[in-house]
């Protein structure tokens, strides 16, 4: 610990170091928002959901002429910050990226929160899984992989993320709609999409289910192939990789999304005024150009279409989870 | 490297505004390192919205400085409080402490500015020429060979525990039984939380550090205020006098302390926390004399302040050749790097030579800026010892709070700080070491996940744990080891009884 | 408070029994050998056997007559008790009311109360902790960002 003068000499340096870019505007005289906002982010500091956020929190902060402090609330796979957005005070000082994660936890028990439990404000982005494999596996093409599948039950493994995370169920129910059991490719529990993909180029699994964005990296390094996208469309990033309907013929797909909530009962001035800043804030040149370098998929929904996609989303889920038995009600 | 590239990349530097950054940060890096709660990694997360406003070079100039400044940083309260400032620090926090209260502070933070130095460095010079091979062997790490690399650091407990082996592993029990609560495991069920949603996220190792060393200390000075404890102030002595002698007397130290803290740092996973713990431990194994560690002996902190710092530049080096972070600093730097279009892989070295040479330079600057920068923190920092304990001690406390509730932005952190801060005092009274129980934590998660992973792939077979050849050779290491120890622990025993 | 170590010993051997006991009711993971049980197990065994290890070390080195449990020498001086017992209570004031109250007047008068009760005079006191948490408040709140609770100060930061 330093002496008091050396924290504020230090501290000095630090307010220089933030002056080049932060505090900007000067406040606007209006009732909302009148003074900082935060926005709460139940991932870590430096992912996927993180990045997004803190992006966002930046064009608001622009929008609104007061700081929007992205504040991570990490834990419990998601389900402390997500309570910790759901219970704050619904004044408007605290929104928070709400993800995928809200319409599965309530499933396995571990919460009450479901996405009626929130105030949707947009949905701004939107993720579906590919399948990877190591570069120099033998399965050329999806198809190649399902018959090694039938082949041999329970031989290749499968990861991405955690026990019942979103990329489980993504392989589960992909397996199901073409009429194998869900546990046919045995899941190793992994933290998330990157360990997965590491320990898939060495060699310790066979087949990641993770977003195109997270399987990235090791697929540009030659040490991952994708065989295909869960996805309506081909990713614009990856042409060349077709869609299991094209494979498969399988209508199944399913995407990893990020949106914007506040907390339930949030006053209508507020969310008059945050919608439409957010709709002009995933419009903007700044976070396309974010999302387009990151590969992450852009898509808009309104308050009520966010809504809508989050009830669908959660009655998918249950199906699959039932069936992989991690479900619990 | 070509010269051209080589001159470009210094043009890319000799501006004055990477120049500026460089001292902002360094200024920065040293404060969030020297603030127990305040992390290096929460120093890169800090600096992120600003590089959003920068061109490349200073926004990777930031960051590179910040990060190298704040995992030095951590060892100036660790040595003169004996409160960690980051968890690489916590090793050999005691260690340094030691050596402060036999009058020794000035070396003790001379070493760790020169070595941190040394091994910044070091790490960096590999990174500048093999990269791209270590690169290929950090990616063939699978979850048998984290298995063993746990395994191995687990055995640092027994190495660290001074007077009582059996104290030590129960100190290192605790810390995995503590690791156990929480939602965080590979099962995904909710151990030990007691239908509380806060305790889902487990119990974070940072708040468990801070409680156990800063809270612990805060506890044994108010409880002994009547009593005039020996004052810790006394000579602290010449920062830098003496740093050659020690180069010339523990350069193997130095240069193990350095490889191994380079390697673990560019495993994805393990980081500078992990390479400071093995490489104290390795330092006390194959010291000439093992009796005098824990006494305030210089020999383990060249080593272990060598290994945090080069972990830090060998983070680099997945990060850069196939966009895989090495560690949680870096998880944040390839964003960084994506933001800028500096997209890393393969290629980014052949298509970008100016910006990775450019880079190259930054770390040495950095590393060689932190001497100068780290004699001023040094300097300014030890005059702590000459505030009256009953108006430092209250404020240490409040810095506790502060920076446990910054780690989870949460009341409820505060409560585990306190929780752990009372476990430490009284496990301290009774003789048991403190620092093993926050390498249960920091080891407890990944133990289960590779053990049960592993367990998974392997369909149950132990075999499977030796089946992979680096897995195979860890394997055959770590039980060397822990046979050395038993064979070691049996005979002492026996001769006791005789 | 010091226990003897066959008393600690025991005291960990029956945290190790709890804990065995807790992990059995685990339920597995669907489909998997092994899940949220079998590490909380090995944890246990390991606490448990070196939990008896310390009870025999204790039991062989044991001295006629030393007792089973002693307190400390500071906790008969009633005011370290009073400095010790203080600064948890205070802490834990701190963790139940930072939301409602806020960082700013707990600070305050956390720091006020801890420098008096250890003898440094009001007024420097007052100062001290007014600065600290000045201090604090800034290098935090402002510059790094940490969302400290506001509470009662909430209308005017």
């Amino acid at each position: 610990m330093l002496k008091r003068r050396d924290v504020i000499k230090s501290g000095a340096a630090a307010a220089t170091v933030a002056g080049l870019g932060l505090k900007g505007a000067p406040a606007i005289a209006q009732a909302w928002p009148s003074r900082p906002i935060t926005m709460v982010v139940p991932w870590g500091a430096g992912g996927g959901t993180d990045q997004t956020a803190r992006i966002v929190g930046t064009l608001l902060e622009k929008e609104f002429g007061q700081p929007v402090n992205v504040v991570n609330r990490t834990g419990g796979s998601g389900v402390v910050g997500h309570s910790a957005i759901a219970t704050a005070a619904a004044d408007g000082y605290t929104i928070g990226m709400i993800t995928v994660e809200i319409g599965m936890m309530h499933w396995q028990g571990l919460t009450d929160l479901k996405g009626t439990s929130y105030t949707p404000l947009a949905l701004m982005n939107a993720d579906p899984p590919g399948v990877q494999v190591k570069a120099d596996s033998p399965y050329k093409s999806v198809k190649d992989l399902v018959a090694a599948i039938k082949a041999n039950p329970g031989k290749l493994k499968g990861s991405g993320t955690g026990q019942g995370g979103i990329w489980h169920v993504a392989l589960a129910g992909w397996l199901q709609a073409i009429g194998l059991k869900a546990d046919d490719v045995p899941w190793v529990p992994s933290n998330g999409a990157a360990p997965a993909m590491q320990d898939l180029a060495a060699g310790g699994i066979d087949v990641v289910t993770c977003s195109v964005p997270e399987a990235r990296a090791m697929i540009d390094a030659g040490k991952a192939r994708s065989l295909a996208v869960m996805s309506p469309q081909r990713n614009p990033a990856f042409p060349n990789v077709p869609t299991l309907k094209e494979e498969l013929g399988t209508d199944w797909t399913l995407a990893a999304w990020r949106g914007i909530a506040a907390p339930k009962g949030v006053p209508a001035a507020v969310t008059d005024r945050i919608v439409p800043a957010l709709k002009r804030a995933h419009d903007s040149a700044t976070f396309k150009d974010f999302m387009n370098q990151r590969g992450f998929g852009m898509v808009w929904g309104e308050p009520a279409a966010f809504a809508k996609h989050m009830a669908d989303d959660d009655a998918k889920m249950g199906v699959v989870m039932k069936a992989l038995g991690i479900a619990k009600t | 490297m070509t010269v051209d590239t080589l001159l470009a990349a210094l043009g890319l530097i000799a501006d004055p505004q990477v120049l500026i950054v460089i001292l902002f940060a360094s200024a920065f890096g040293l404060f969030v390192g020297a603030m127990p709660g305040l992390t290096a990694t929460m120093a890169t997360a800090l600096l992120v919205p600003i590089t959003f406003f920068m061109p490349p070079i200073p926004a990777l100039a930031a960051i590179v400085t910040a990060s190298a400044m704040a995992i030095f940083a951590g060892d100036i309260p660790g040595a003169l409080l004996r409160i960690p400032g980051t968890p690489a620090s916590a090793a050999y926090a005691d260690e340094a402490y030691a050596m402060t209260l036999k009058g020794q502070a000035g070396t003790a933070l001379g070493a760790g500015v020169v070595f941190s130095a040394f091994g910044g460095i070091f790490g960096t010079v590999v990174l500048v020429t093999a990269a791209p091979a270590l690169a290929e062997v950090a990616l063939a790490f699978s979850s048998f060979e984290y298995f063993w690399l746990v395994c191995l650091g687990l055995s640092c407990a027994v190495l660290i525990a001074q007077d009582s082996a059996i104290k030590g592993m129960l100190a290192l029990f605790l810390g995995l039984a503590a690791a156990l609560i929480g939602l965080e495991n590979p099962a995904a069920v909710p151990r030990l939380t007691f239908g509380t949603t806060e305790l889902m996220g487990g119990i974070d190792m940072i708040q468990a550090m801070i409680g156990m060393f800063a809270i612990a200390e805060v506890l044994r000075a108010v409880a002994a205020t009547g009593t005039r404890l020996p004052p810790p102030r006394a000579v602290t002595g010449a920062i830098f006098a003496g740093q050659w002698e020690l180069m010339k007397k523990y350069p193997v130290q130095a240069l193990r302390g350095s490889s191994i803290g380079t390697l673990i740092g560019a495993l994805p996973g393990a980081g500078a926390d992990i390479a400071a713990w093995i490489t104290y431990a390795t330092s006390k194994r194959f010291s000439k004399e093992p009796e005098k560690f824990g006494q305030g002996h210089v020999e383990g902190i060249v080593e272990a302040g060598a290994a945090n710092n080069a972990a830090v530049s060998g983070a680099w080096i997945p990060a850069l050749v196939f966009g895989i972070p090495g560690d949680s600093i870096t998880a944040i730097v390839i964003g960084v790097l994506y933001l800028k279009n500096v997209i890393p892989g393969p290629t980014l070295f052949l298509n970008q030579p100016q910006t990775v040479t450019a880079l190259f330079v930054i770390f040495f600057l950095a590393n060689l800026v932190m001497i100068p920068f780290g004699w001023l923190a040094v300097k300014s920092a030890r005059r702590i010892l000459a505030v009256p304990r009953e108006v430092l001690m209250p404020i240490v406390l409040m810095f506790c709070i502060v920076g446990a509730f910054a780690v989870t932005n949460s009341p409820f952190g505060v409560g585990v700080m306190l929780a752990f801060g009372l476990l430490g005092f009284v496990m301290e009274e009774n003789g048991f070491p403190v620092a093993p129980v926050i390498l249960g934590l920091v080891l407890g998660p990944m133990l289960e996940q590779h053990f049960v992973t592993s367990m998974i792939k392997a369909d149950g077979m132990l075999l499977g744990f030796f089946k992979r050849p680096i897995a195979a050779a860890l394997g055959v290491v770590t039980l060397l080891v822990w046979g050395s120890m038993i064979w070691r622990g049996l005979r002492a025993l026996v001769r006791k009884a005789a | 408070m010091r226990l003897d170590d066959r008393l600690t010993g025991a005291l960990l051997l029956a945290l190790a029994i709890a804990l065995l006991v807790y992990a059995m009711g685990l339920p597995p993971m669907p489909g998997q050998r092994y899940g949220a049980a079998a590490f909380p197990t090995v944890v246990a065994l390991g606490l448990g056997l070196f939990s008896v290890l310390l009870i025999w070390q204790g039991w062989r080195t044991r001295r006629p007559g030393a007792p089973l449990f002693a307190w400390a020498g500071w906790v008969k001086d009633s005011r370290n008790l009073g400095n010790f017992l203080l600064s948890l209570a205070l802490v834990g004031v701190y963790v139940a009311a930072s939301d409602k109250i806020g960082f700013i007047p707990l600070s305050l008068a956390i720091l006020f109360a801890l420098f008096v009760r250890q003898g440094v005079t009001w007024g420097r006191a007052a100062a001290i902790a007014a600065l600290a948490t000045a201090a604090i408040q800034y290098a935090f709140a402002s510059l790094l960002r940490v969302p400290l609770p506001r509470g009662l100060l909430d209308s005017i930061l």
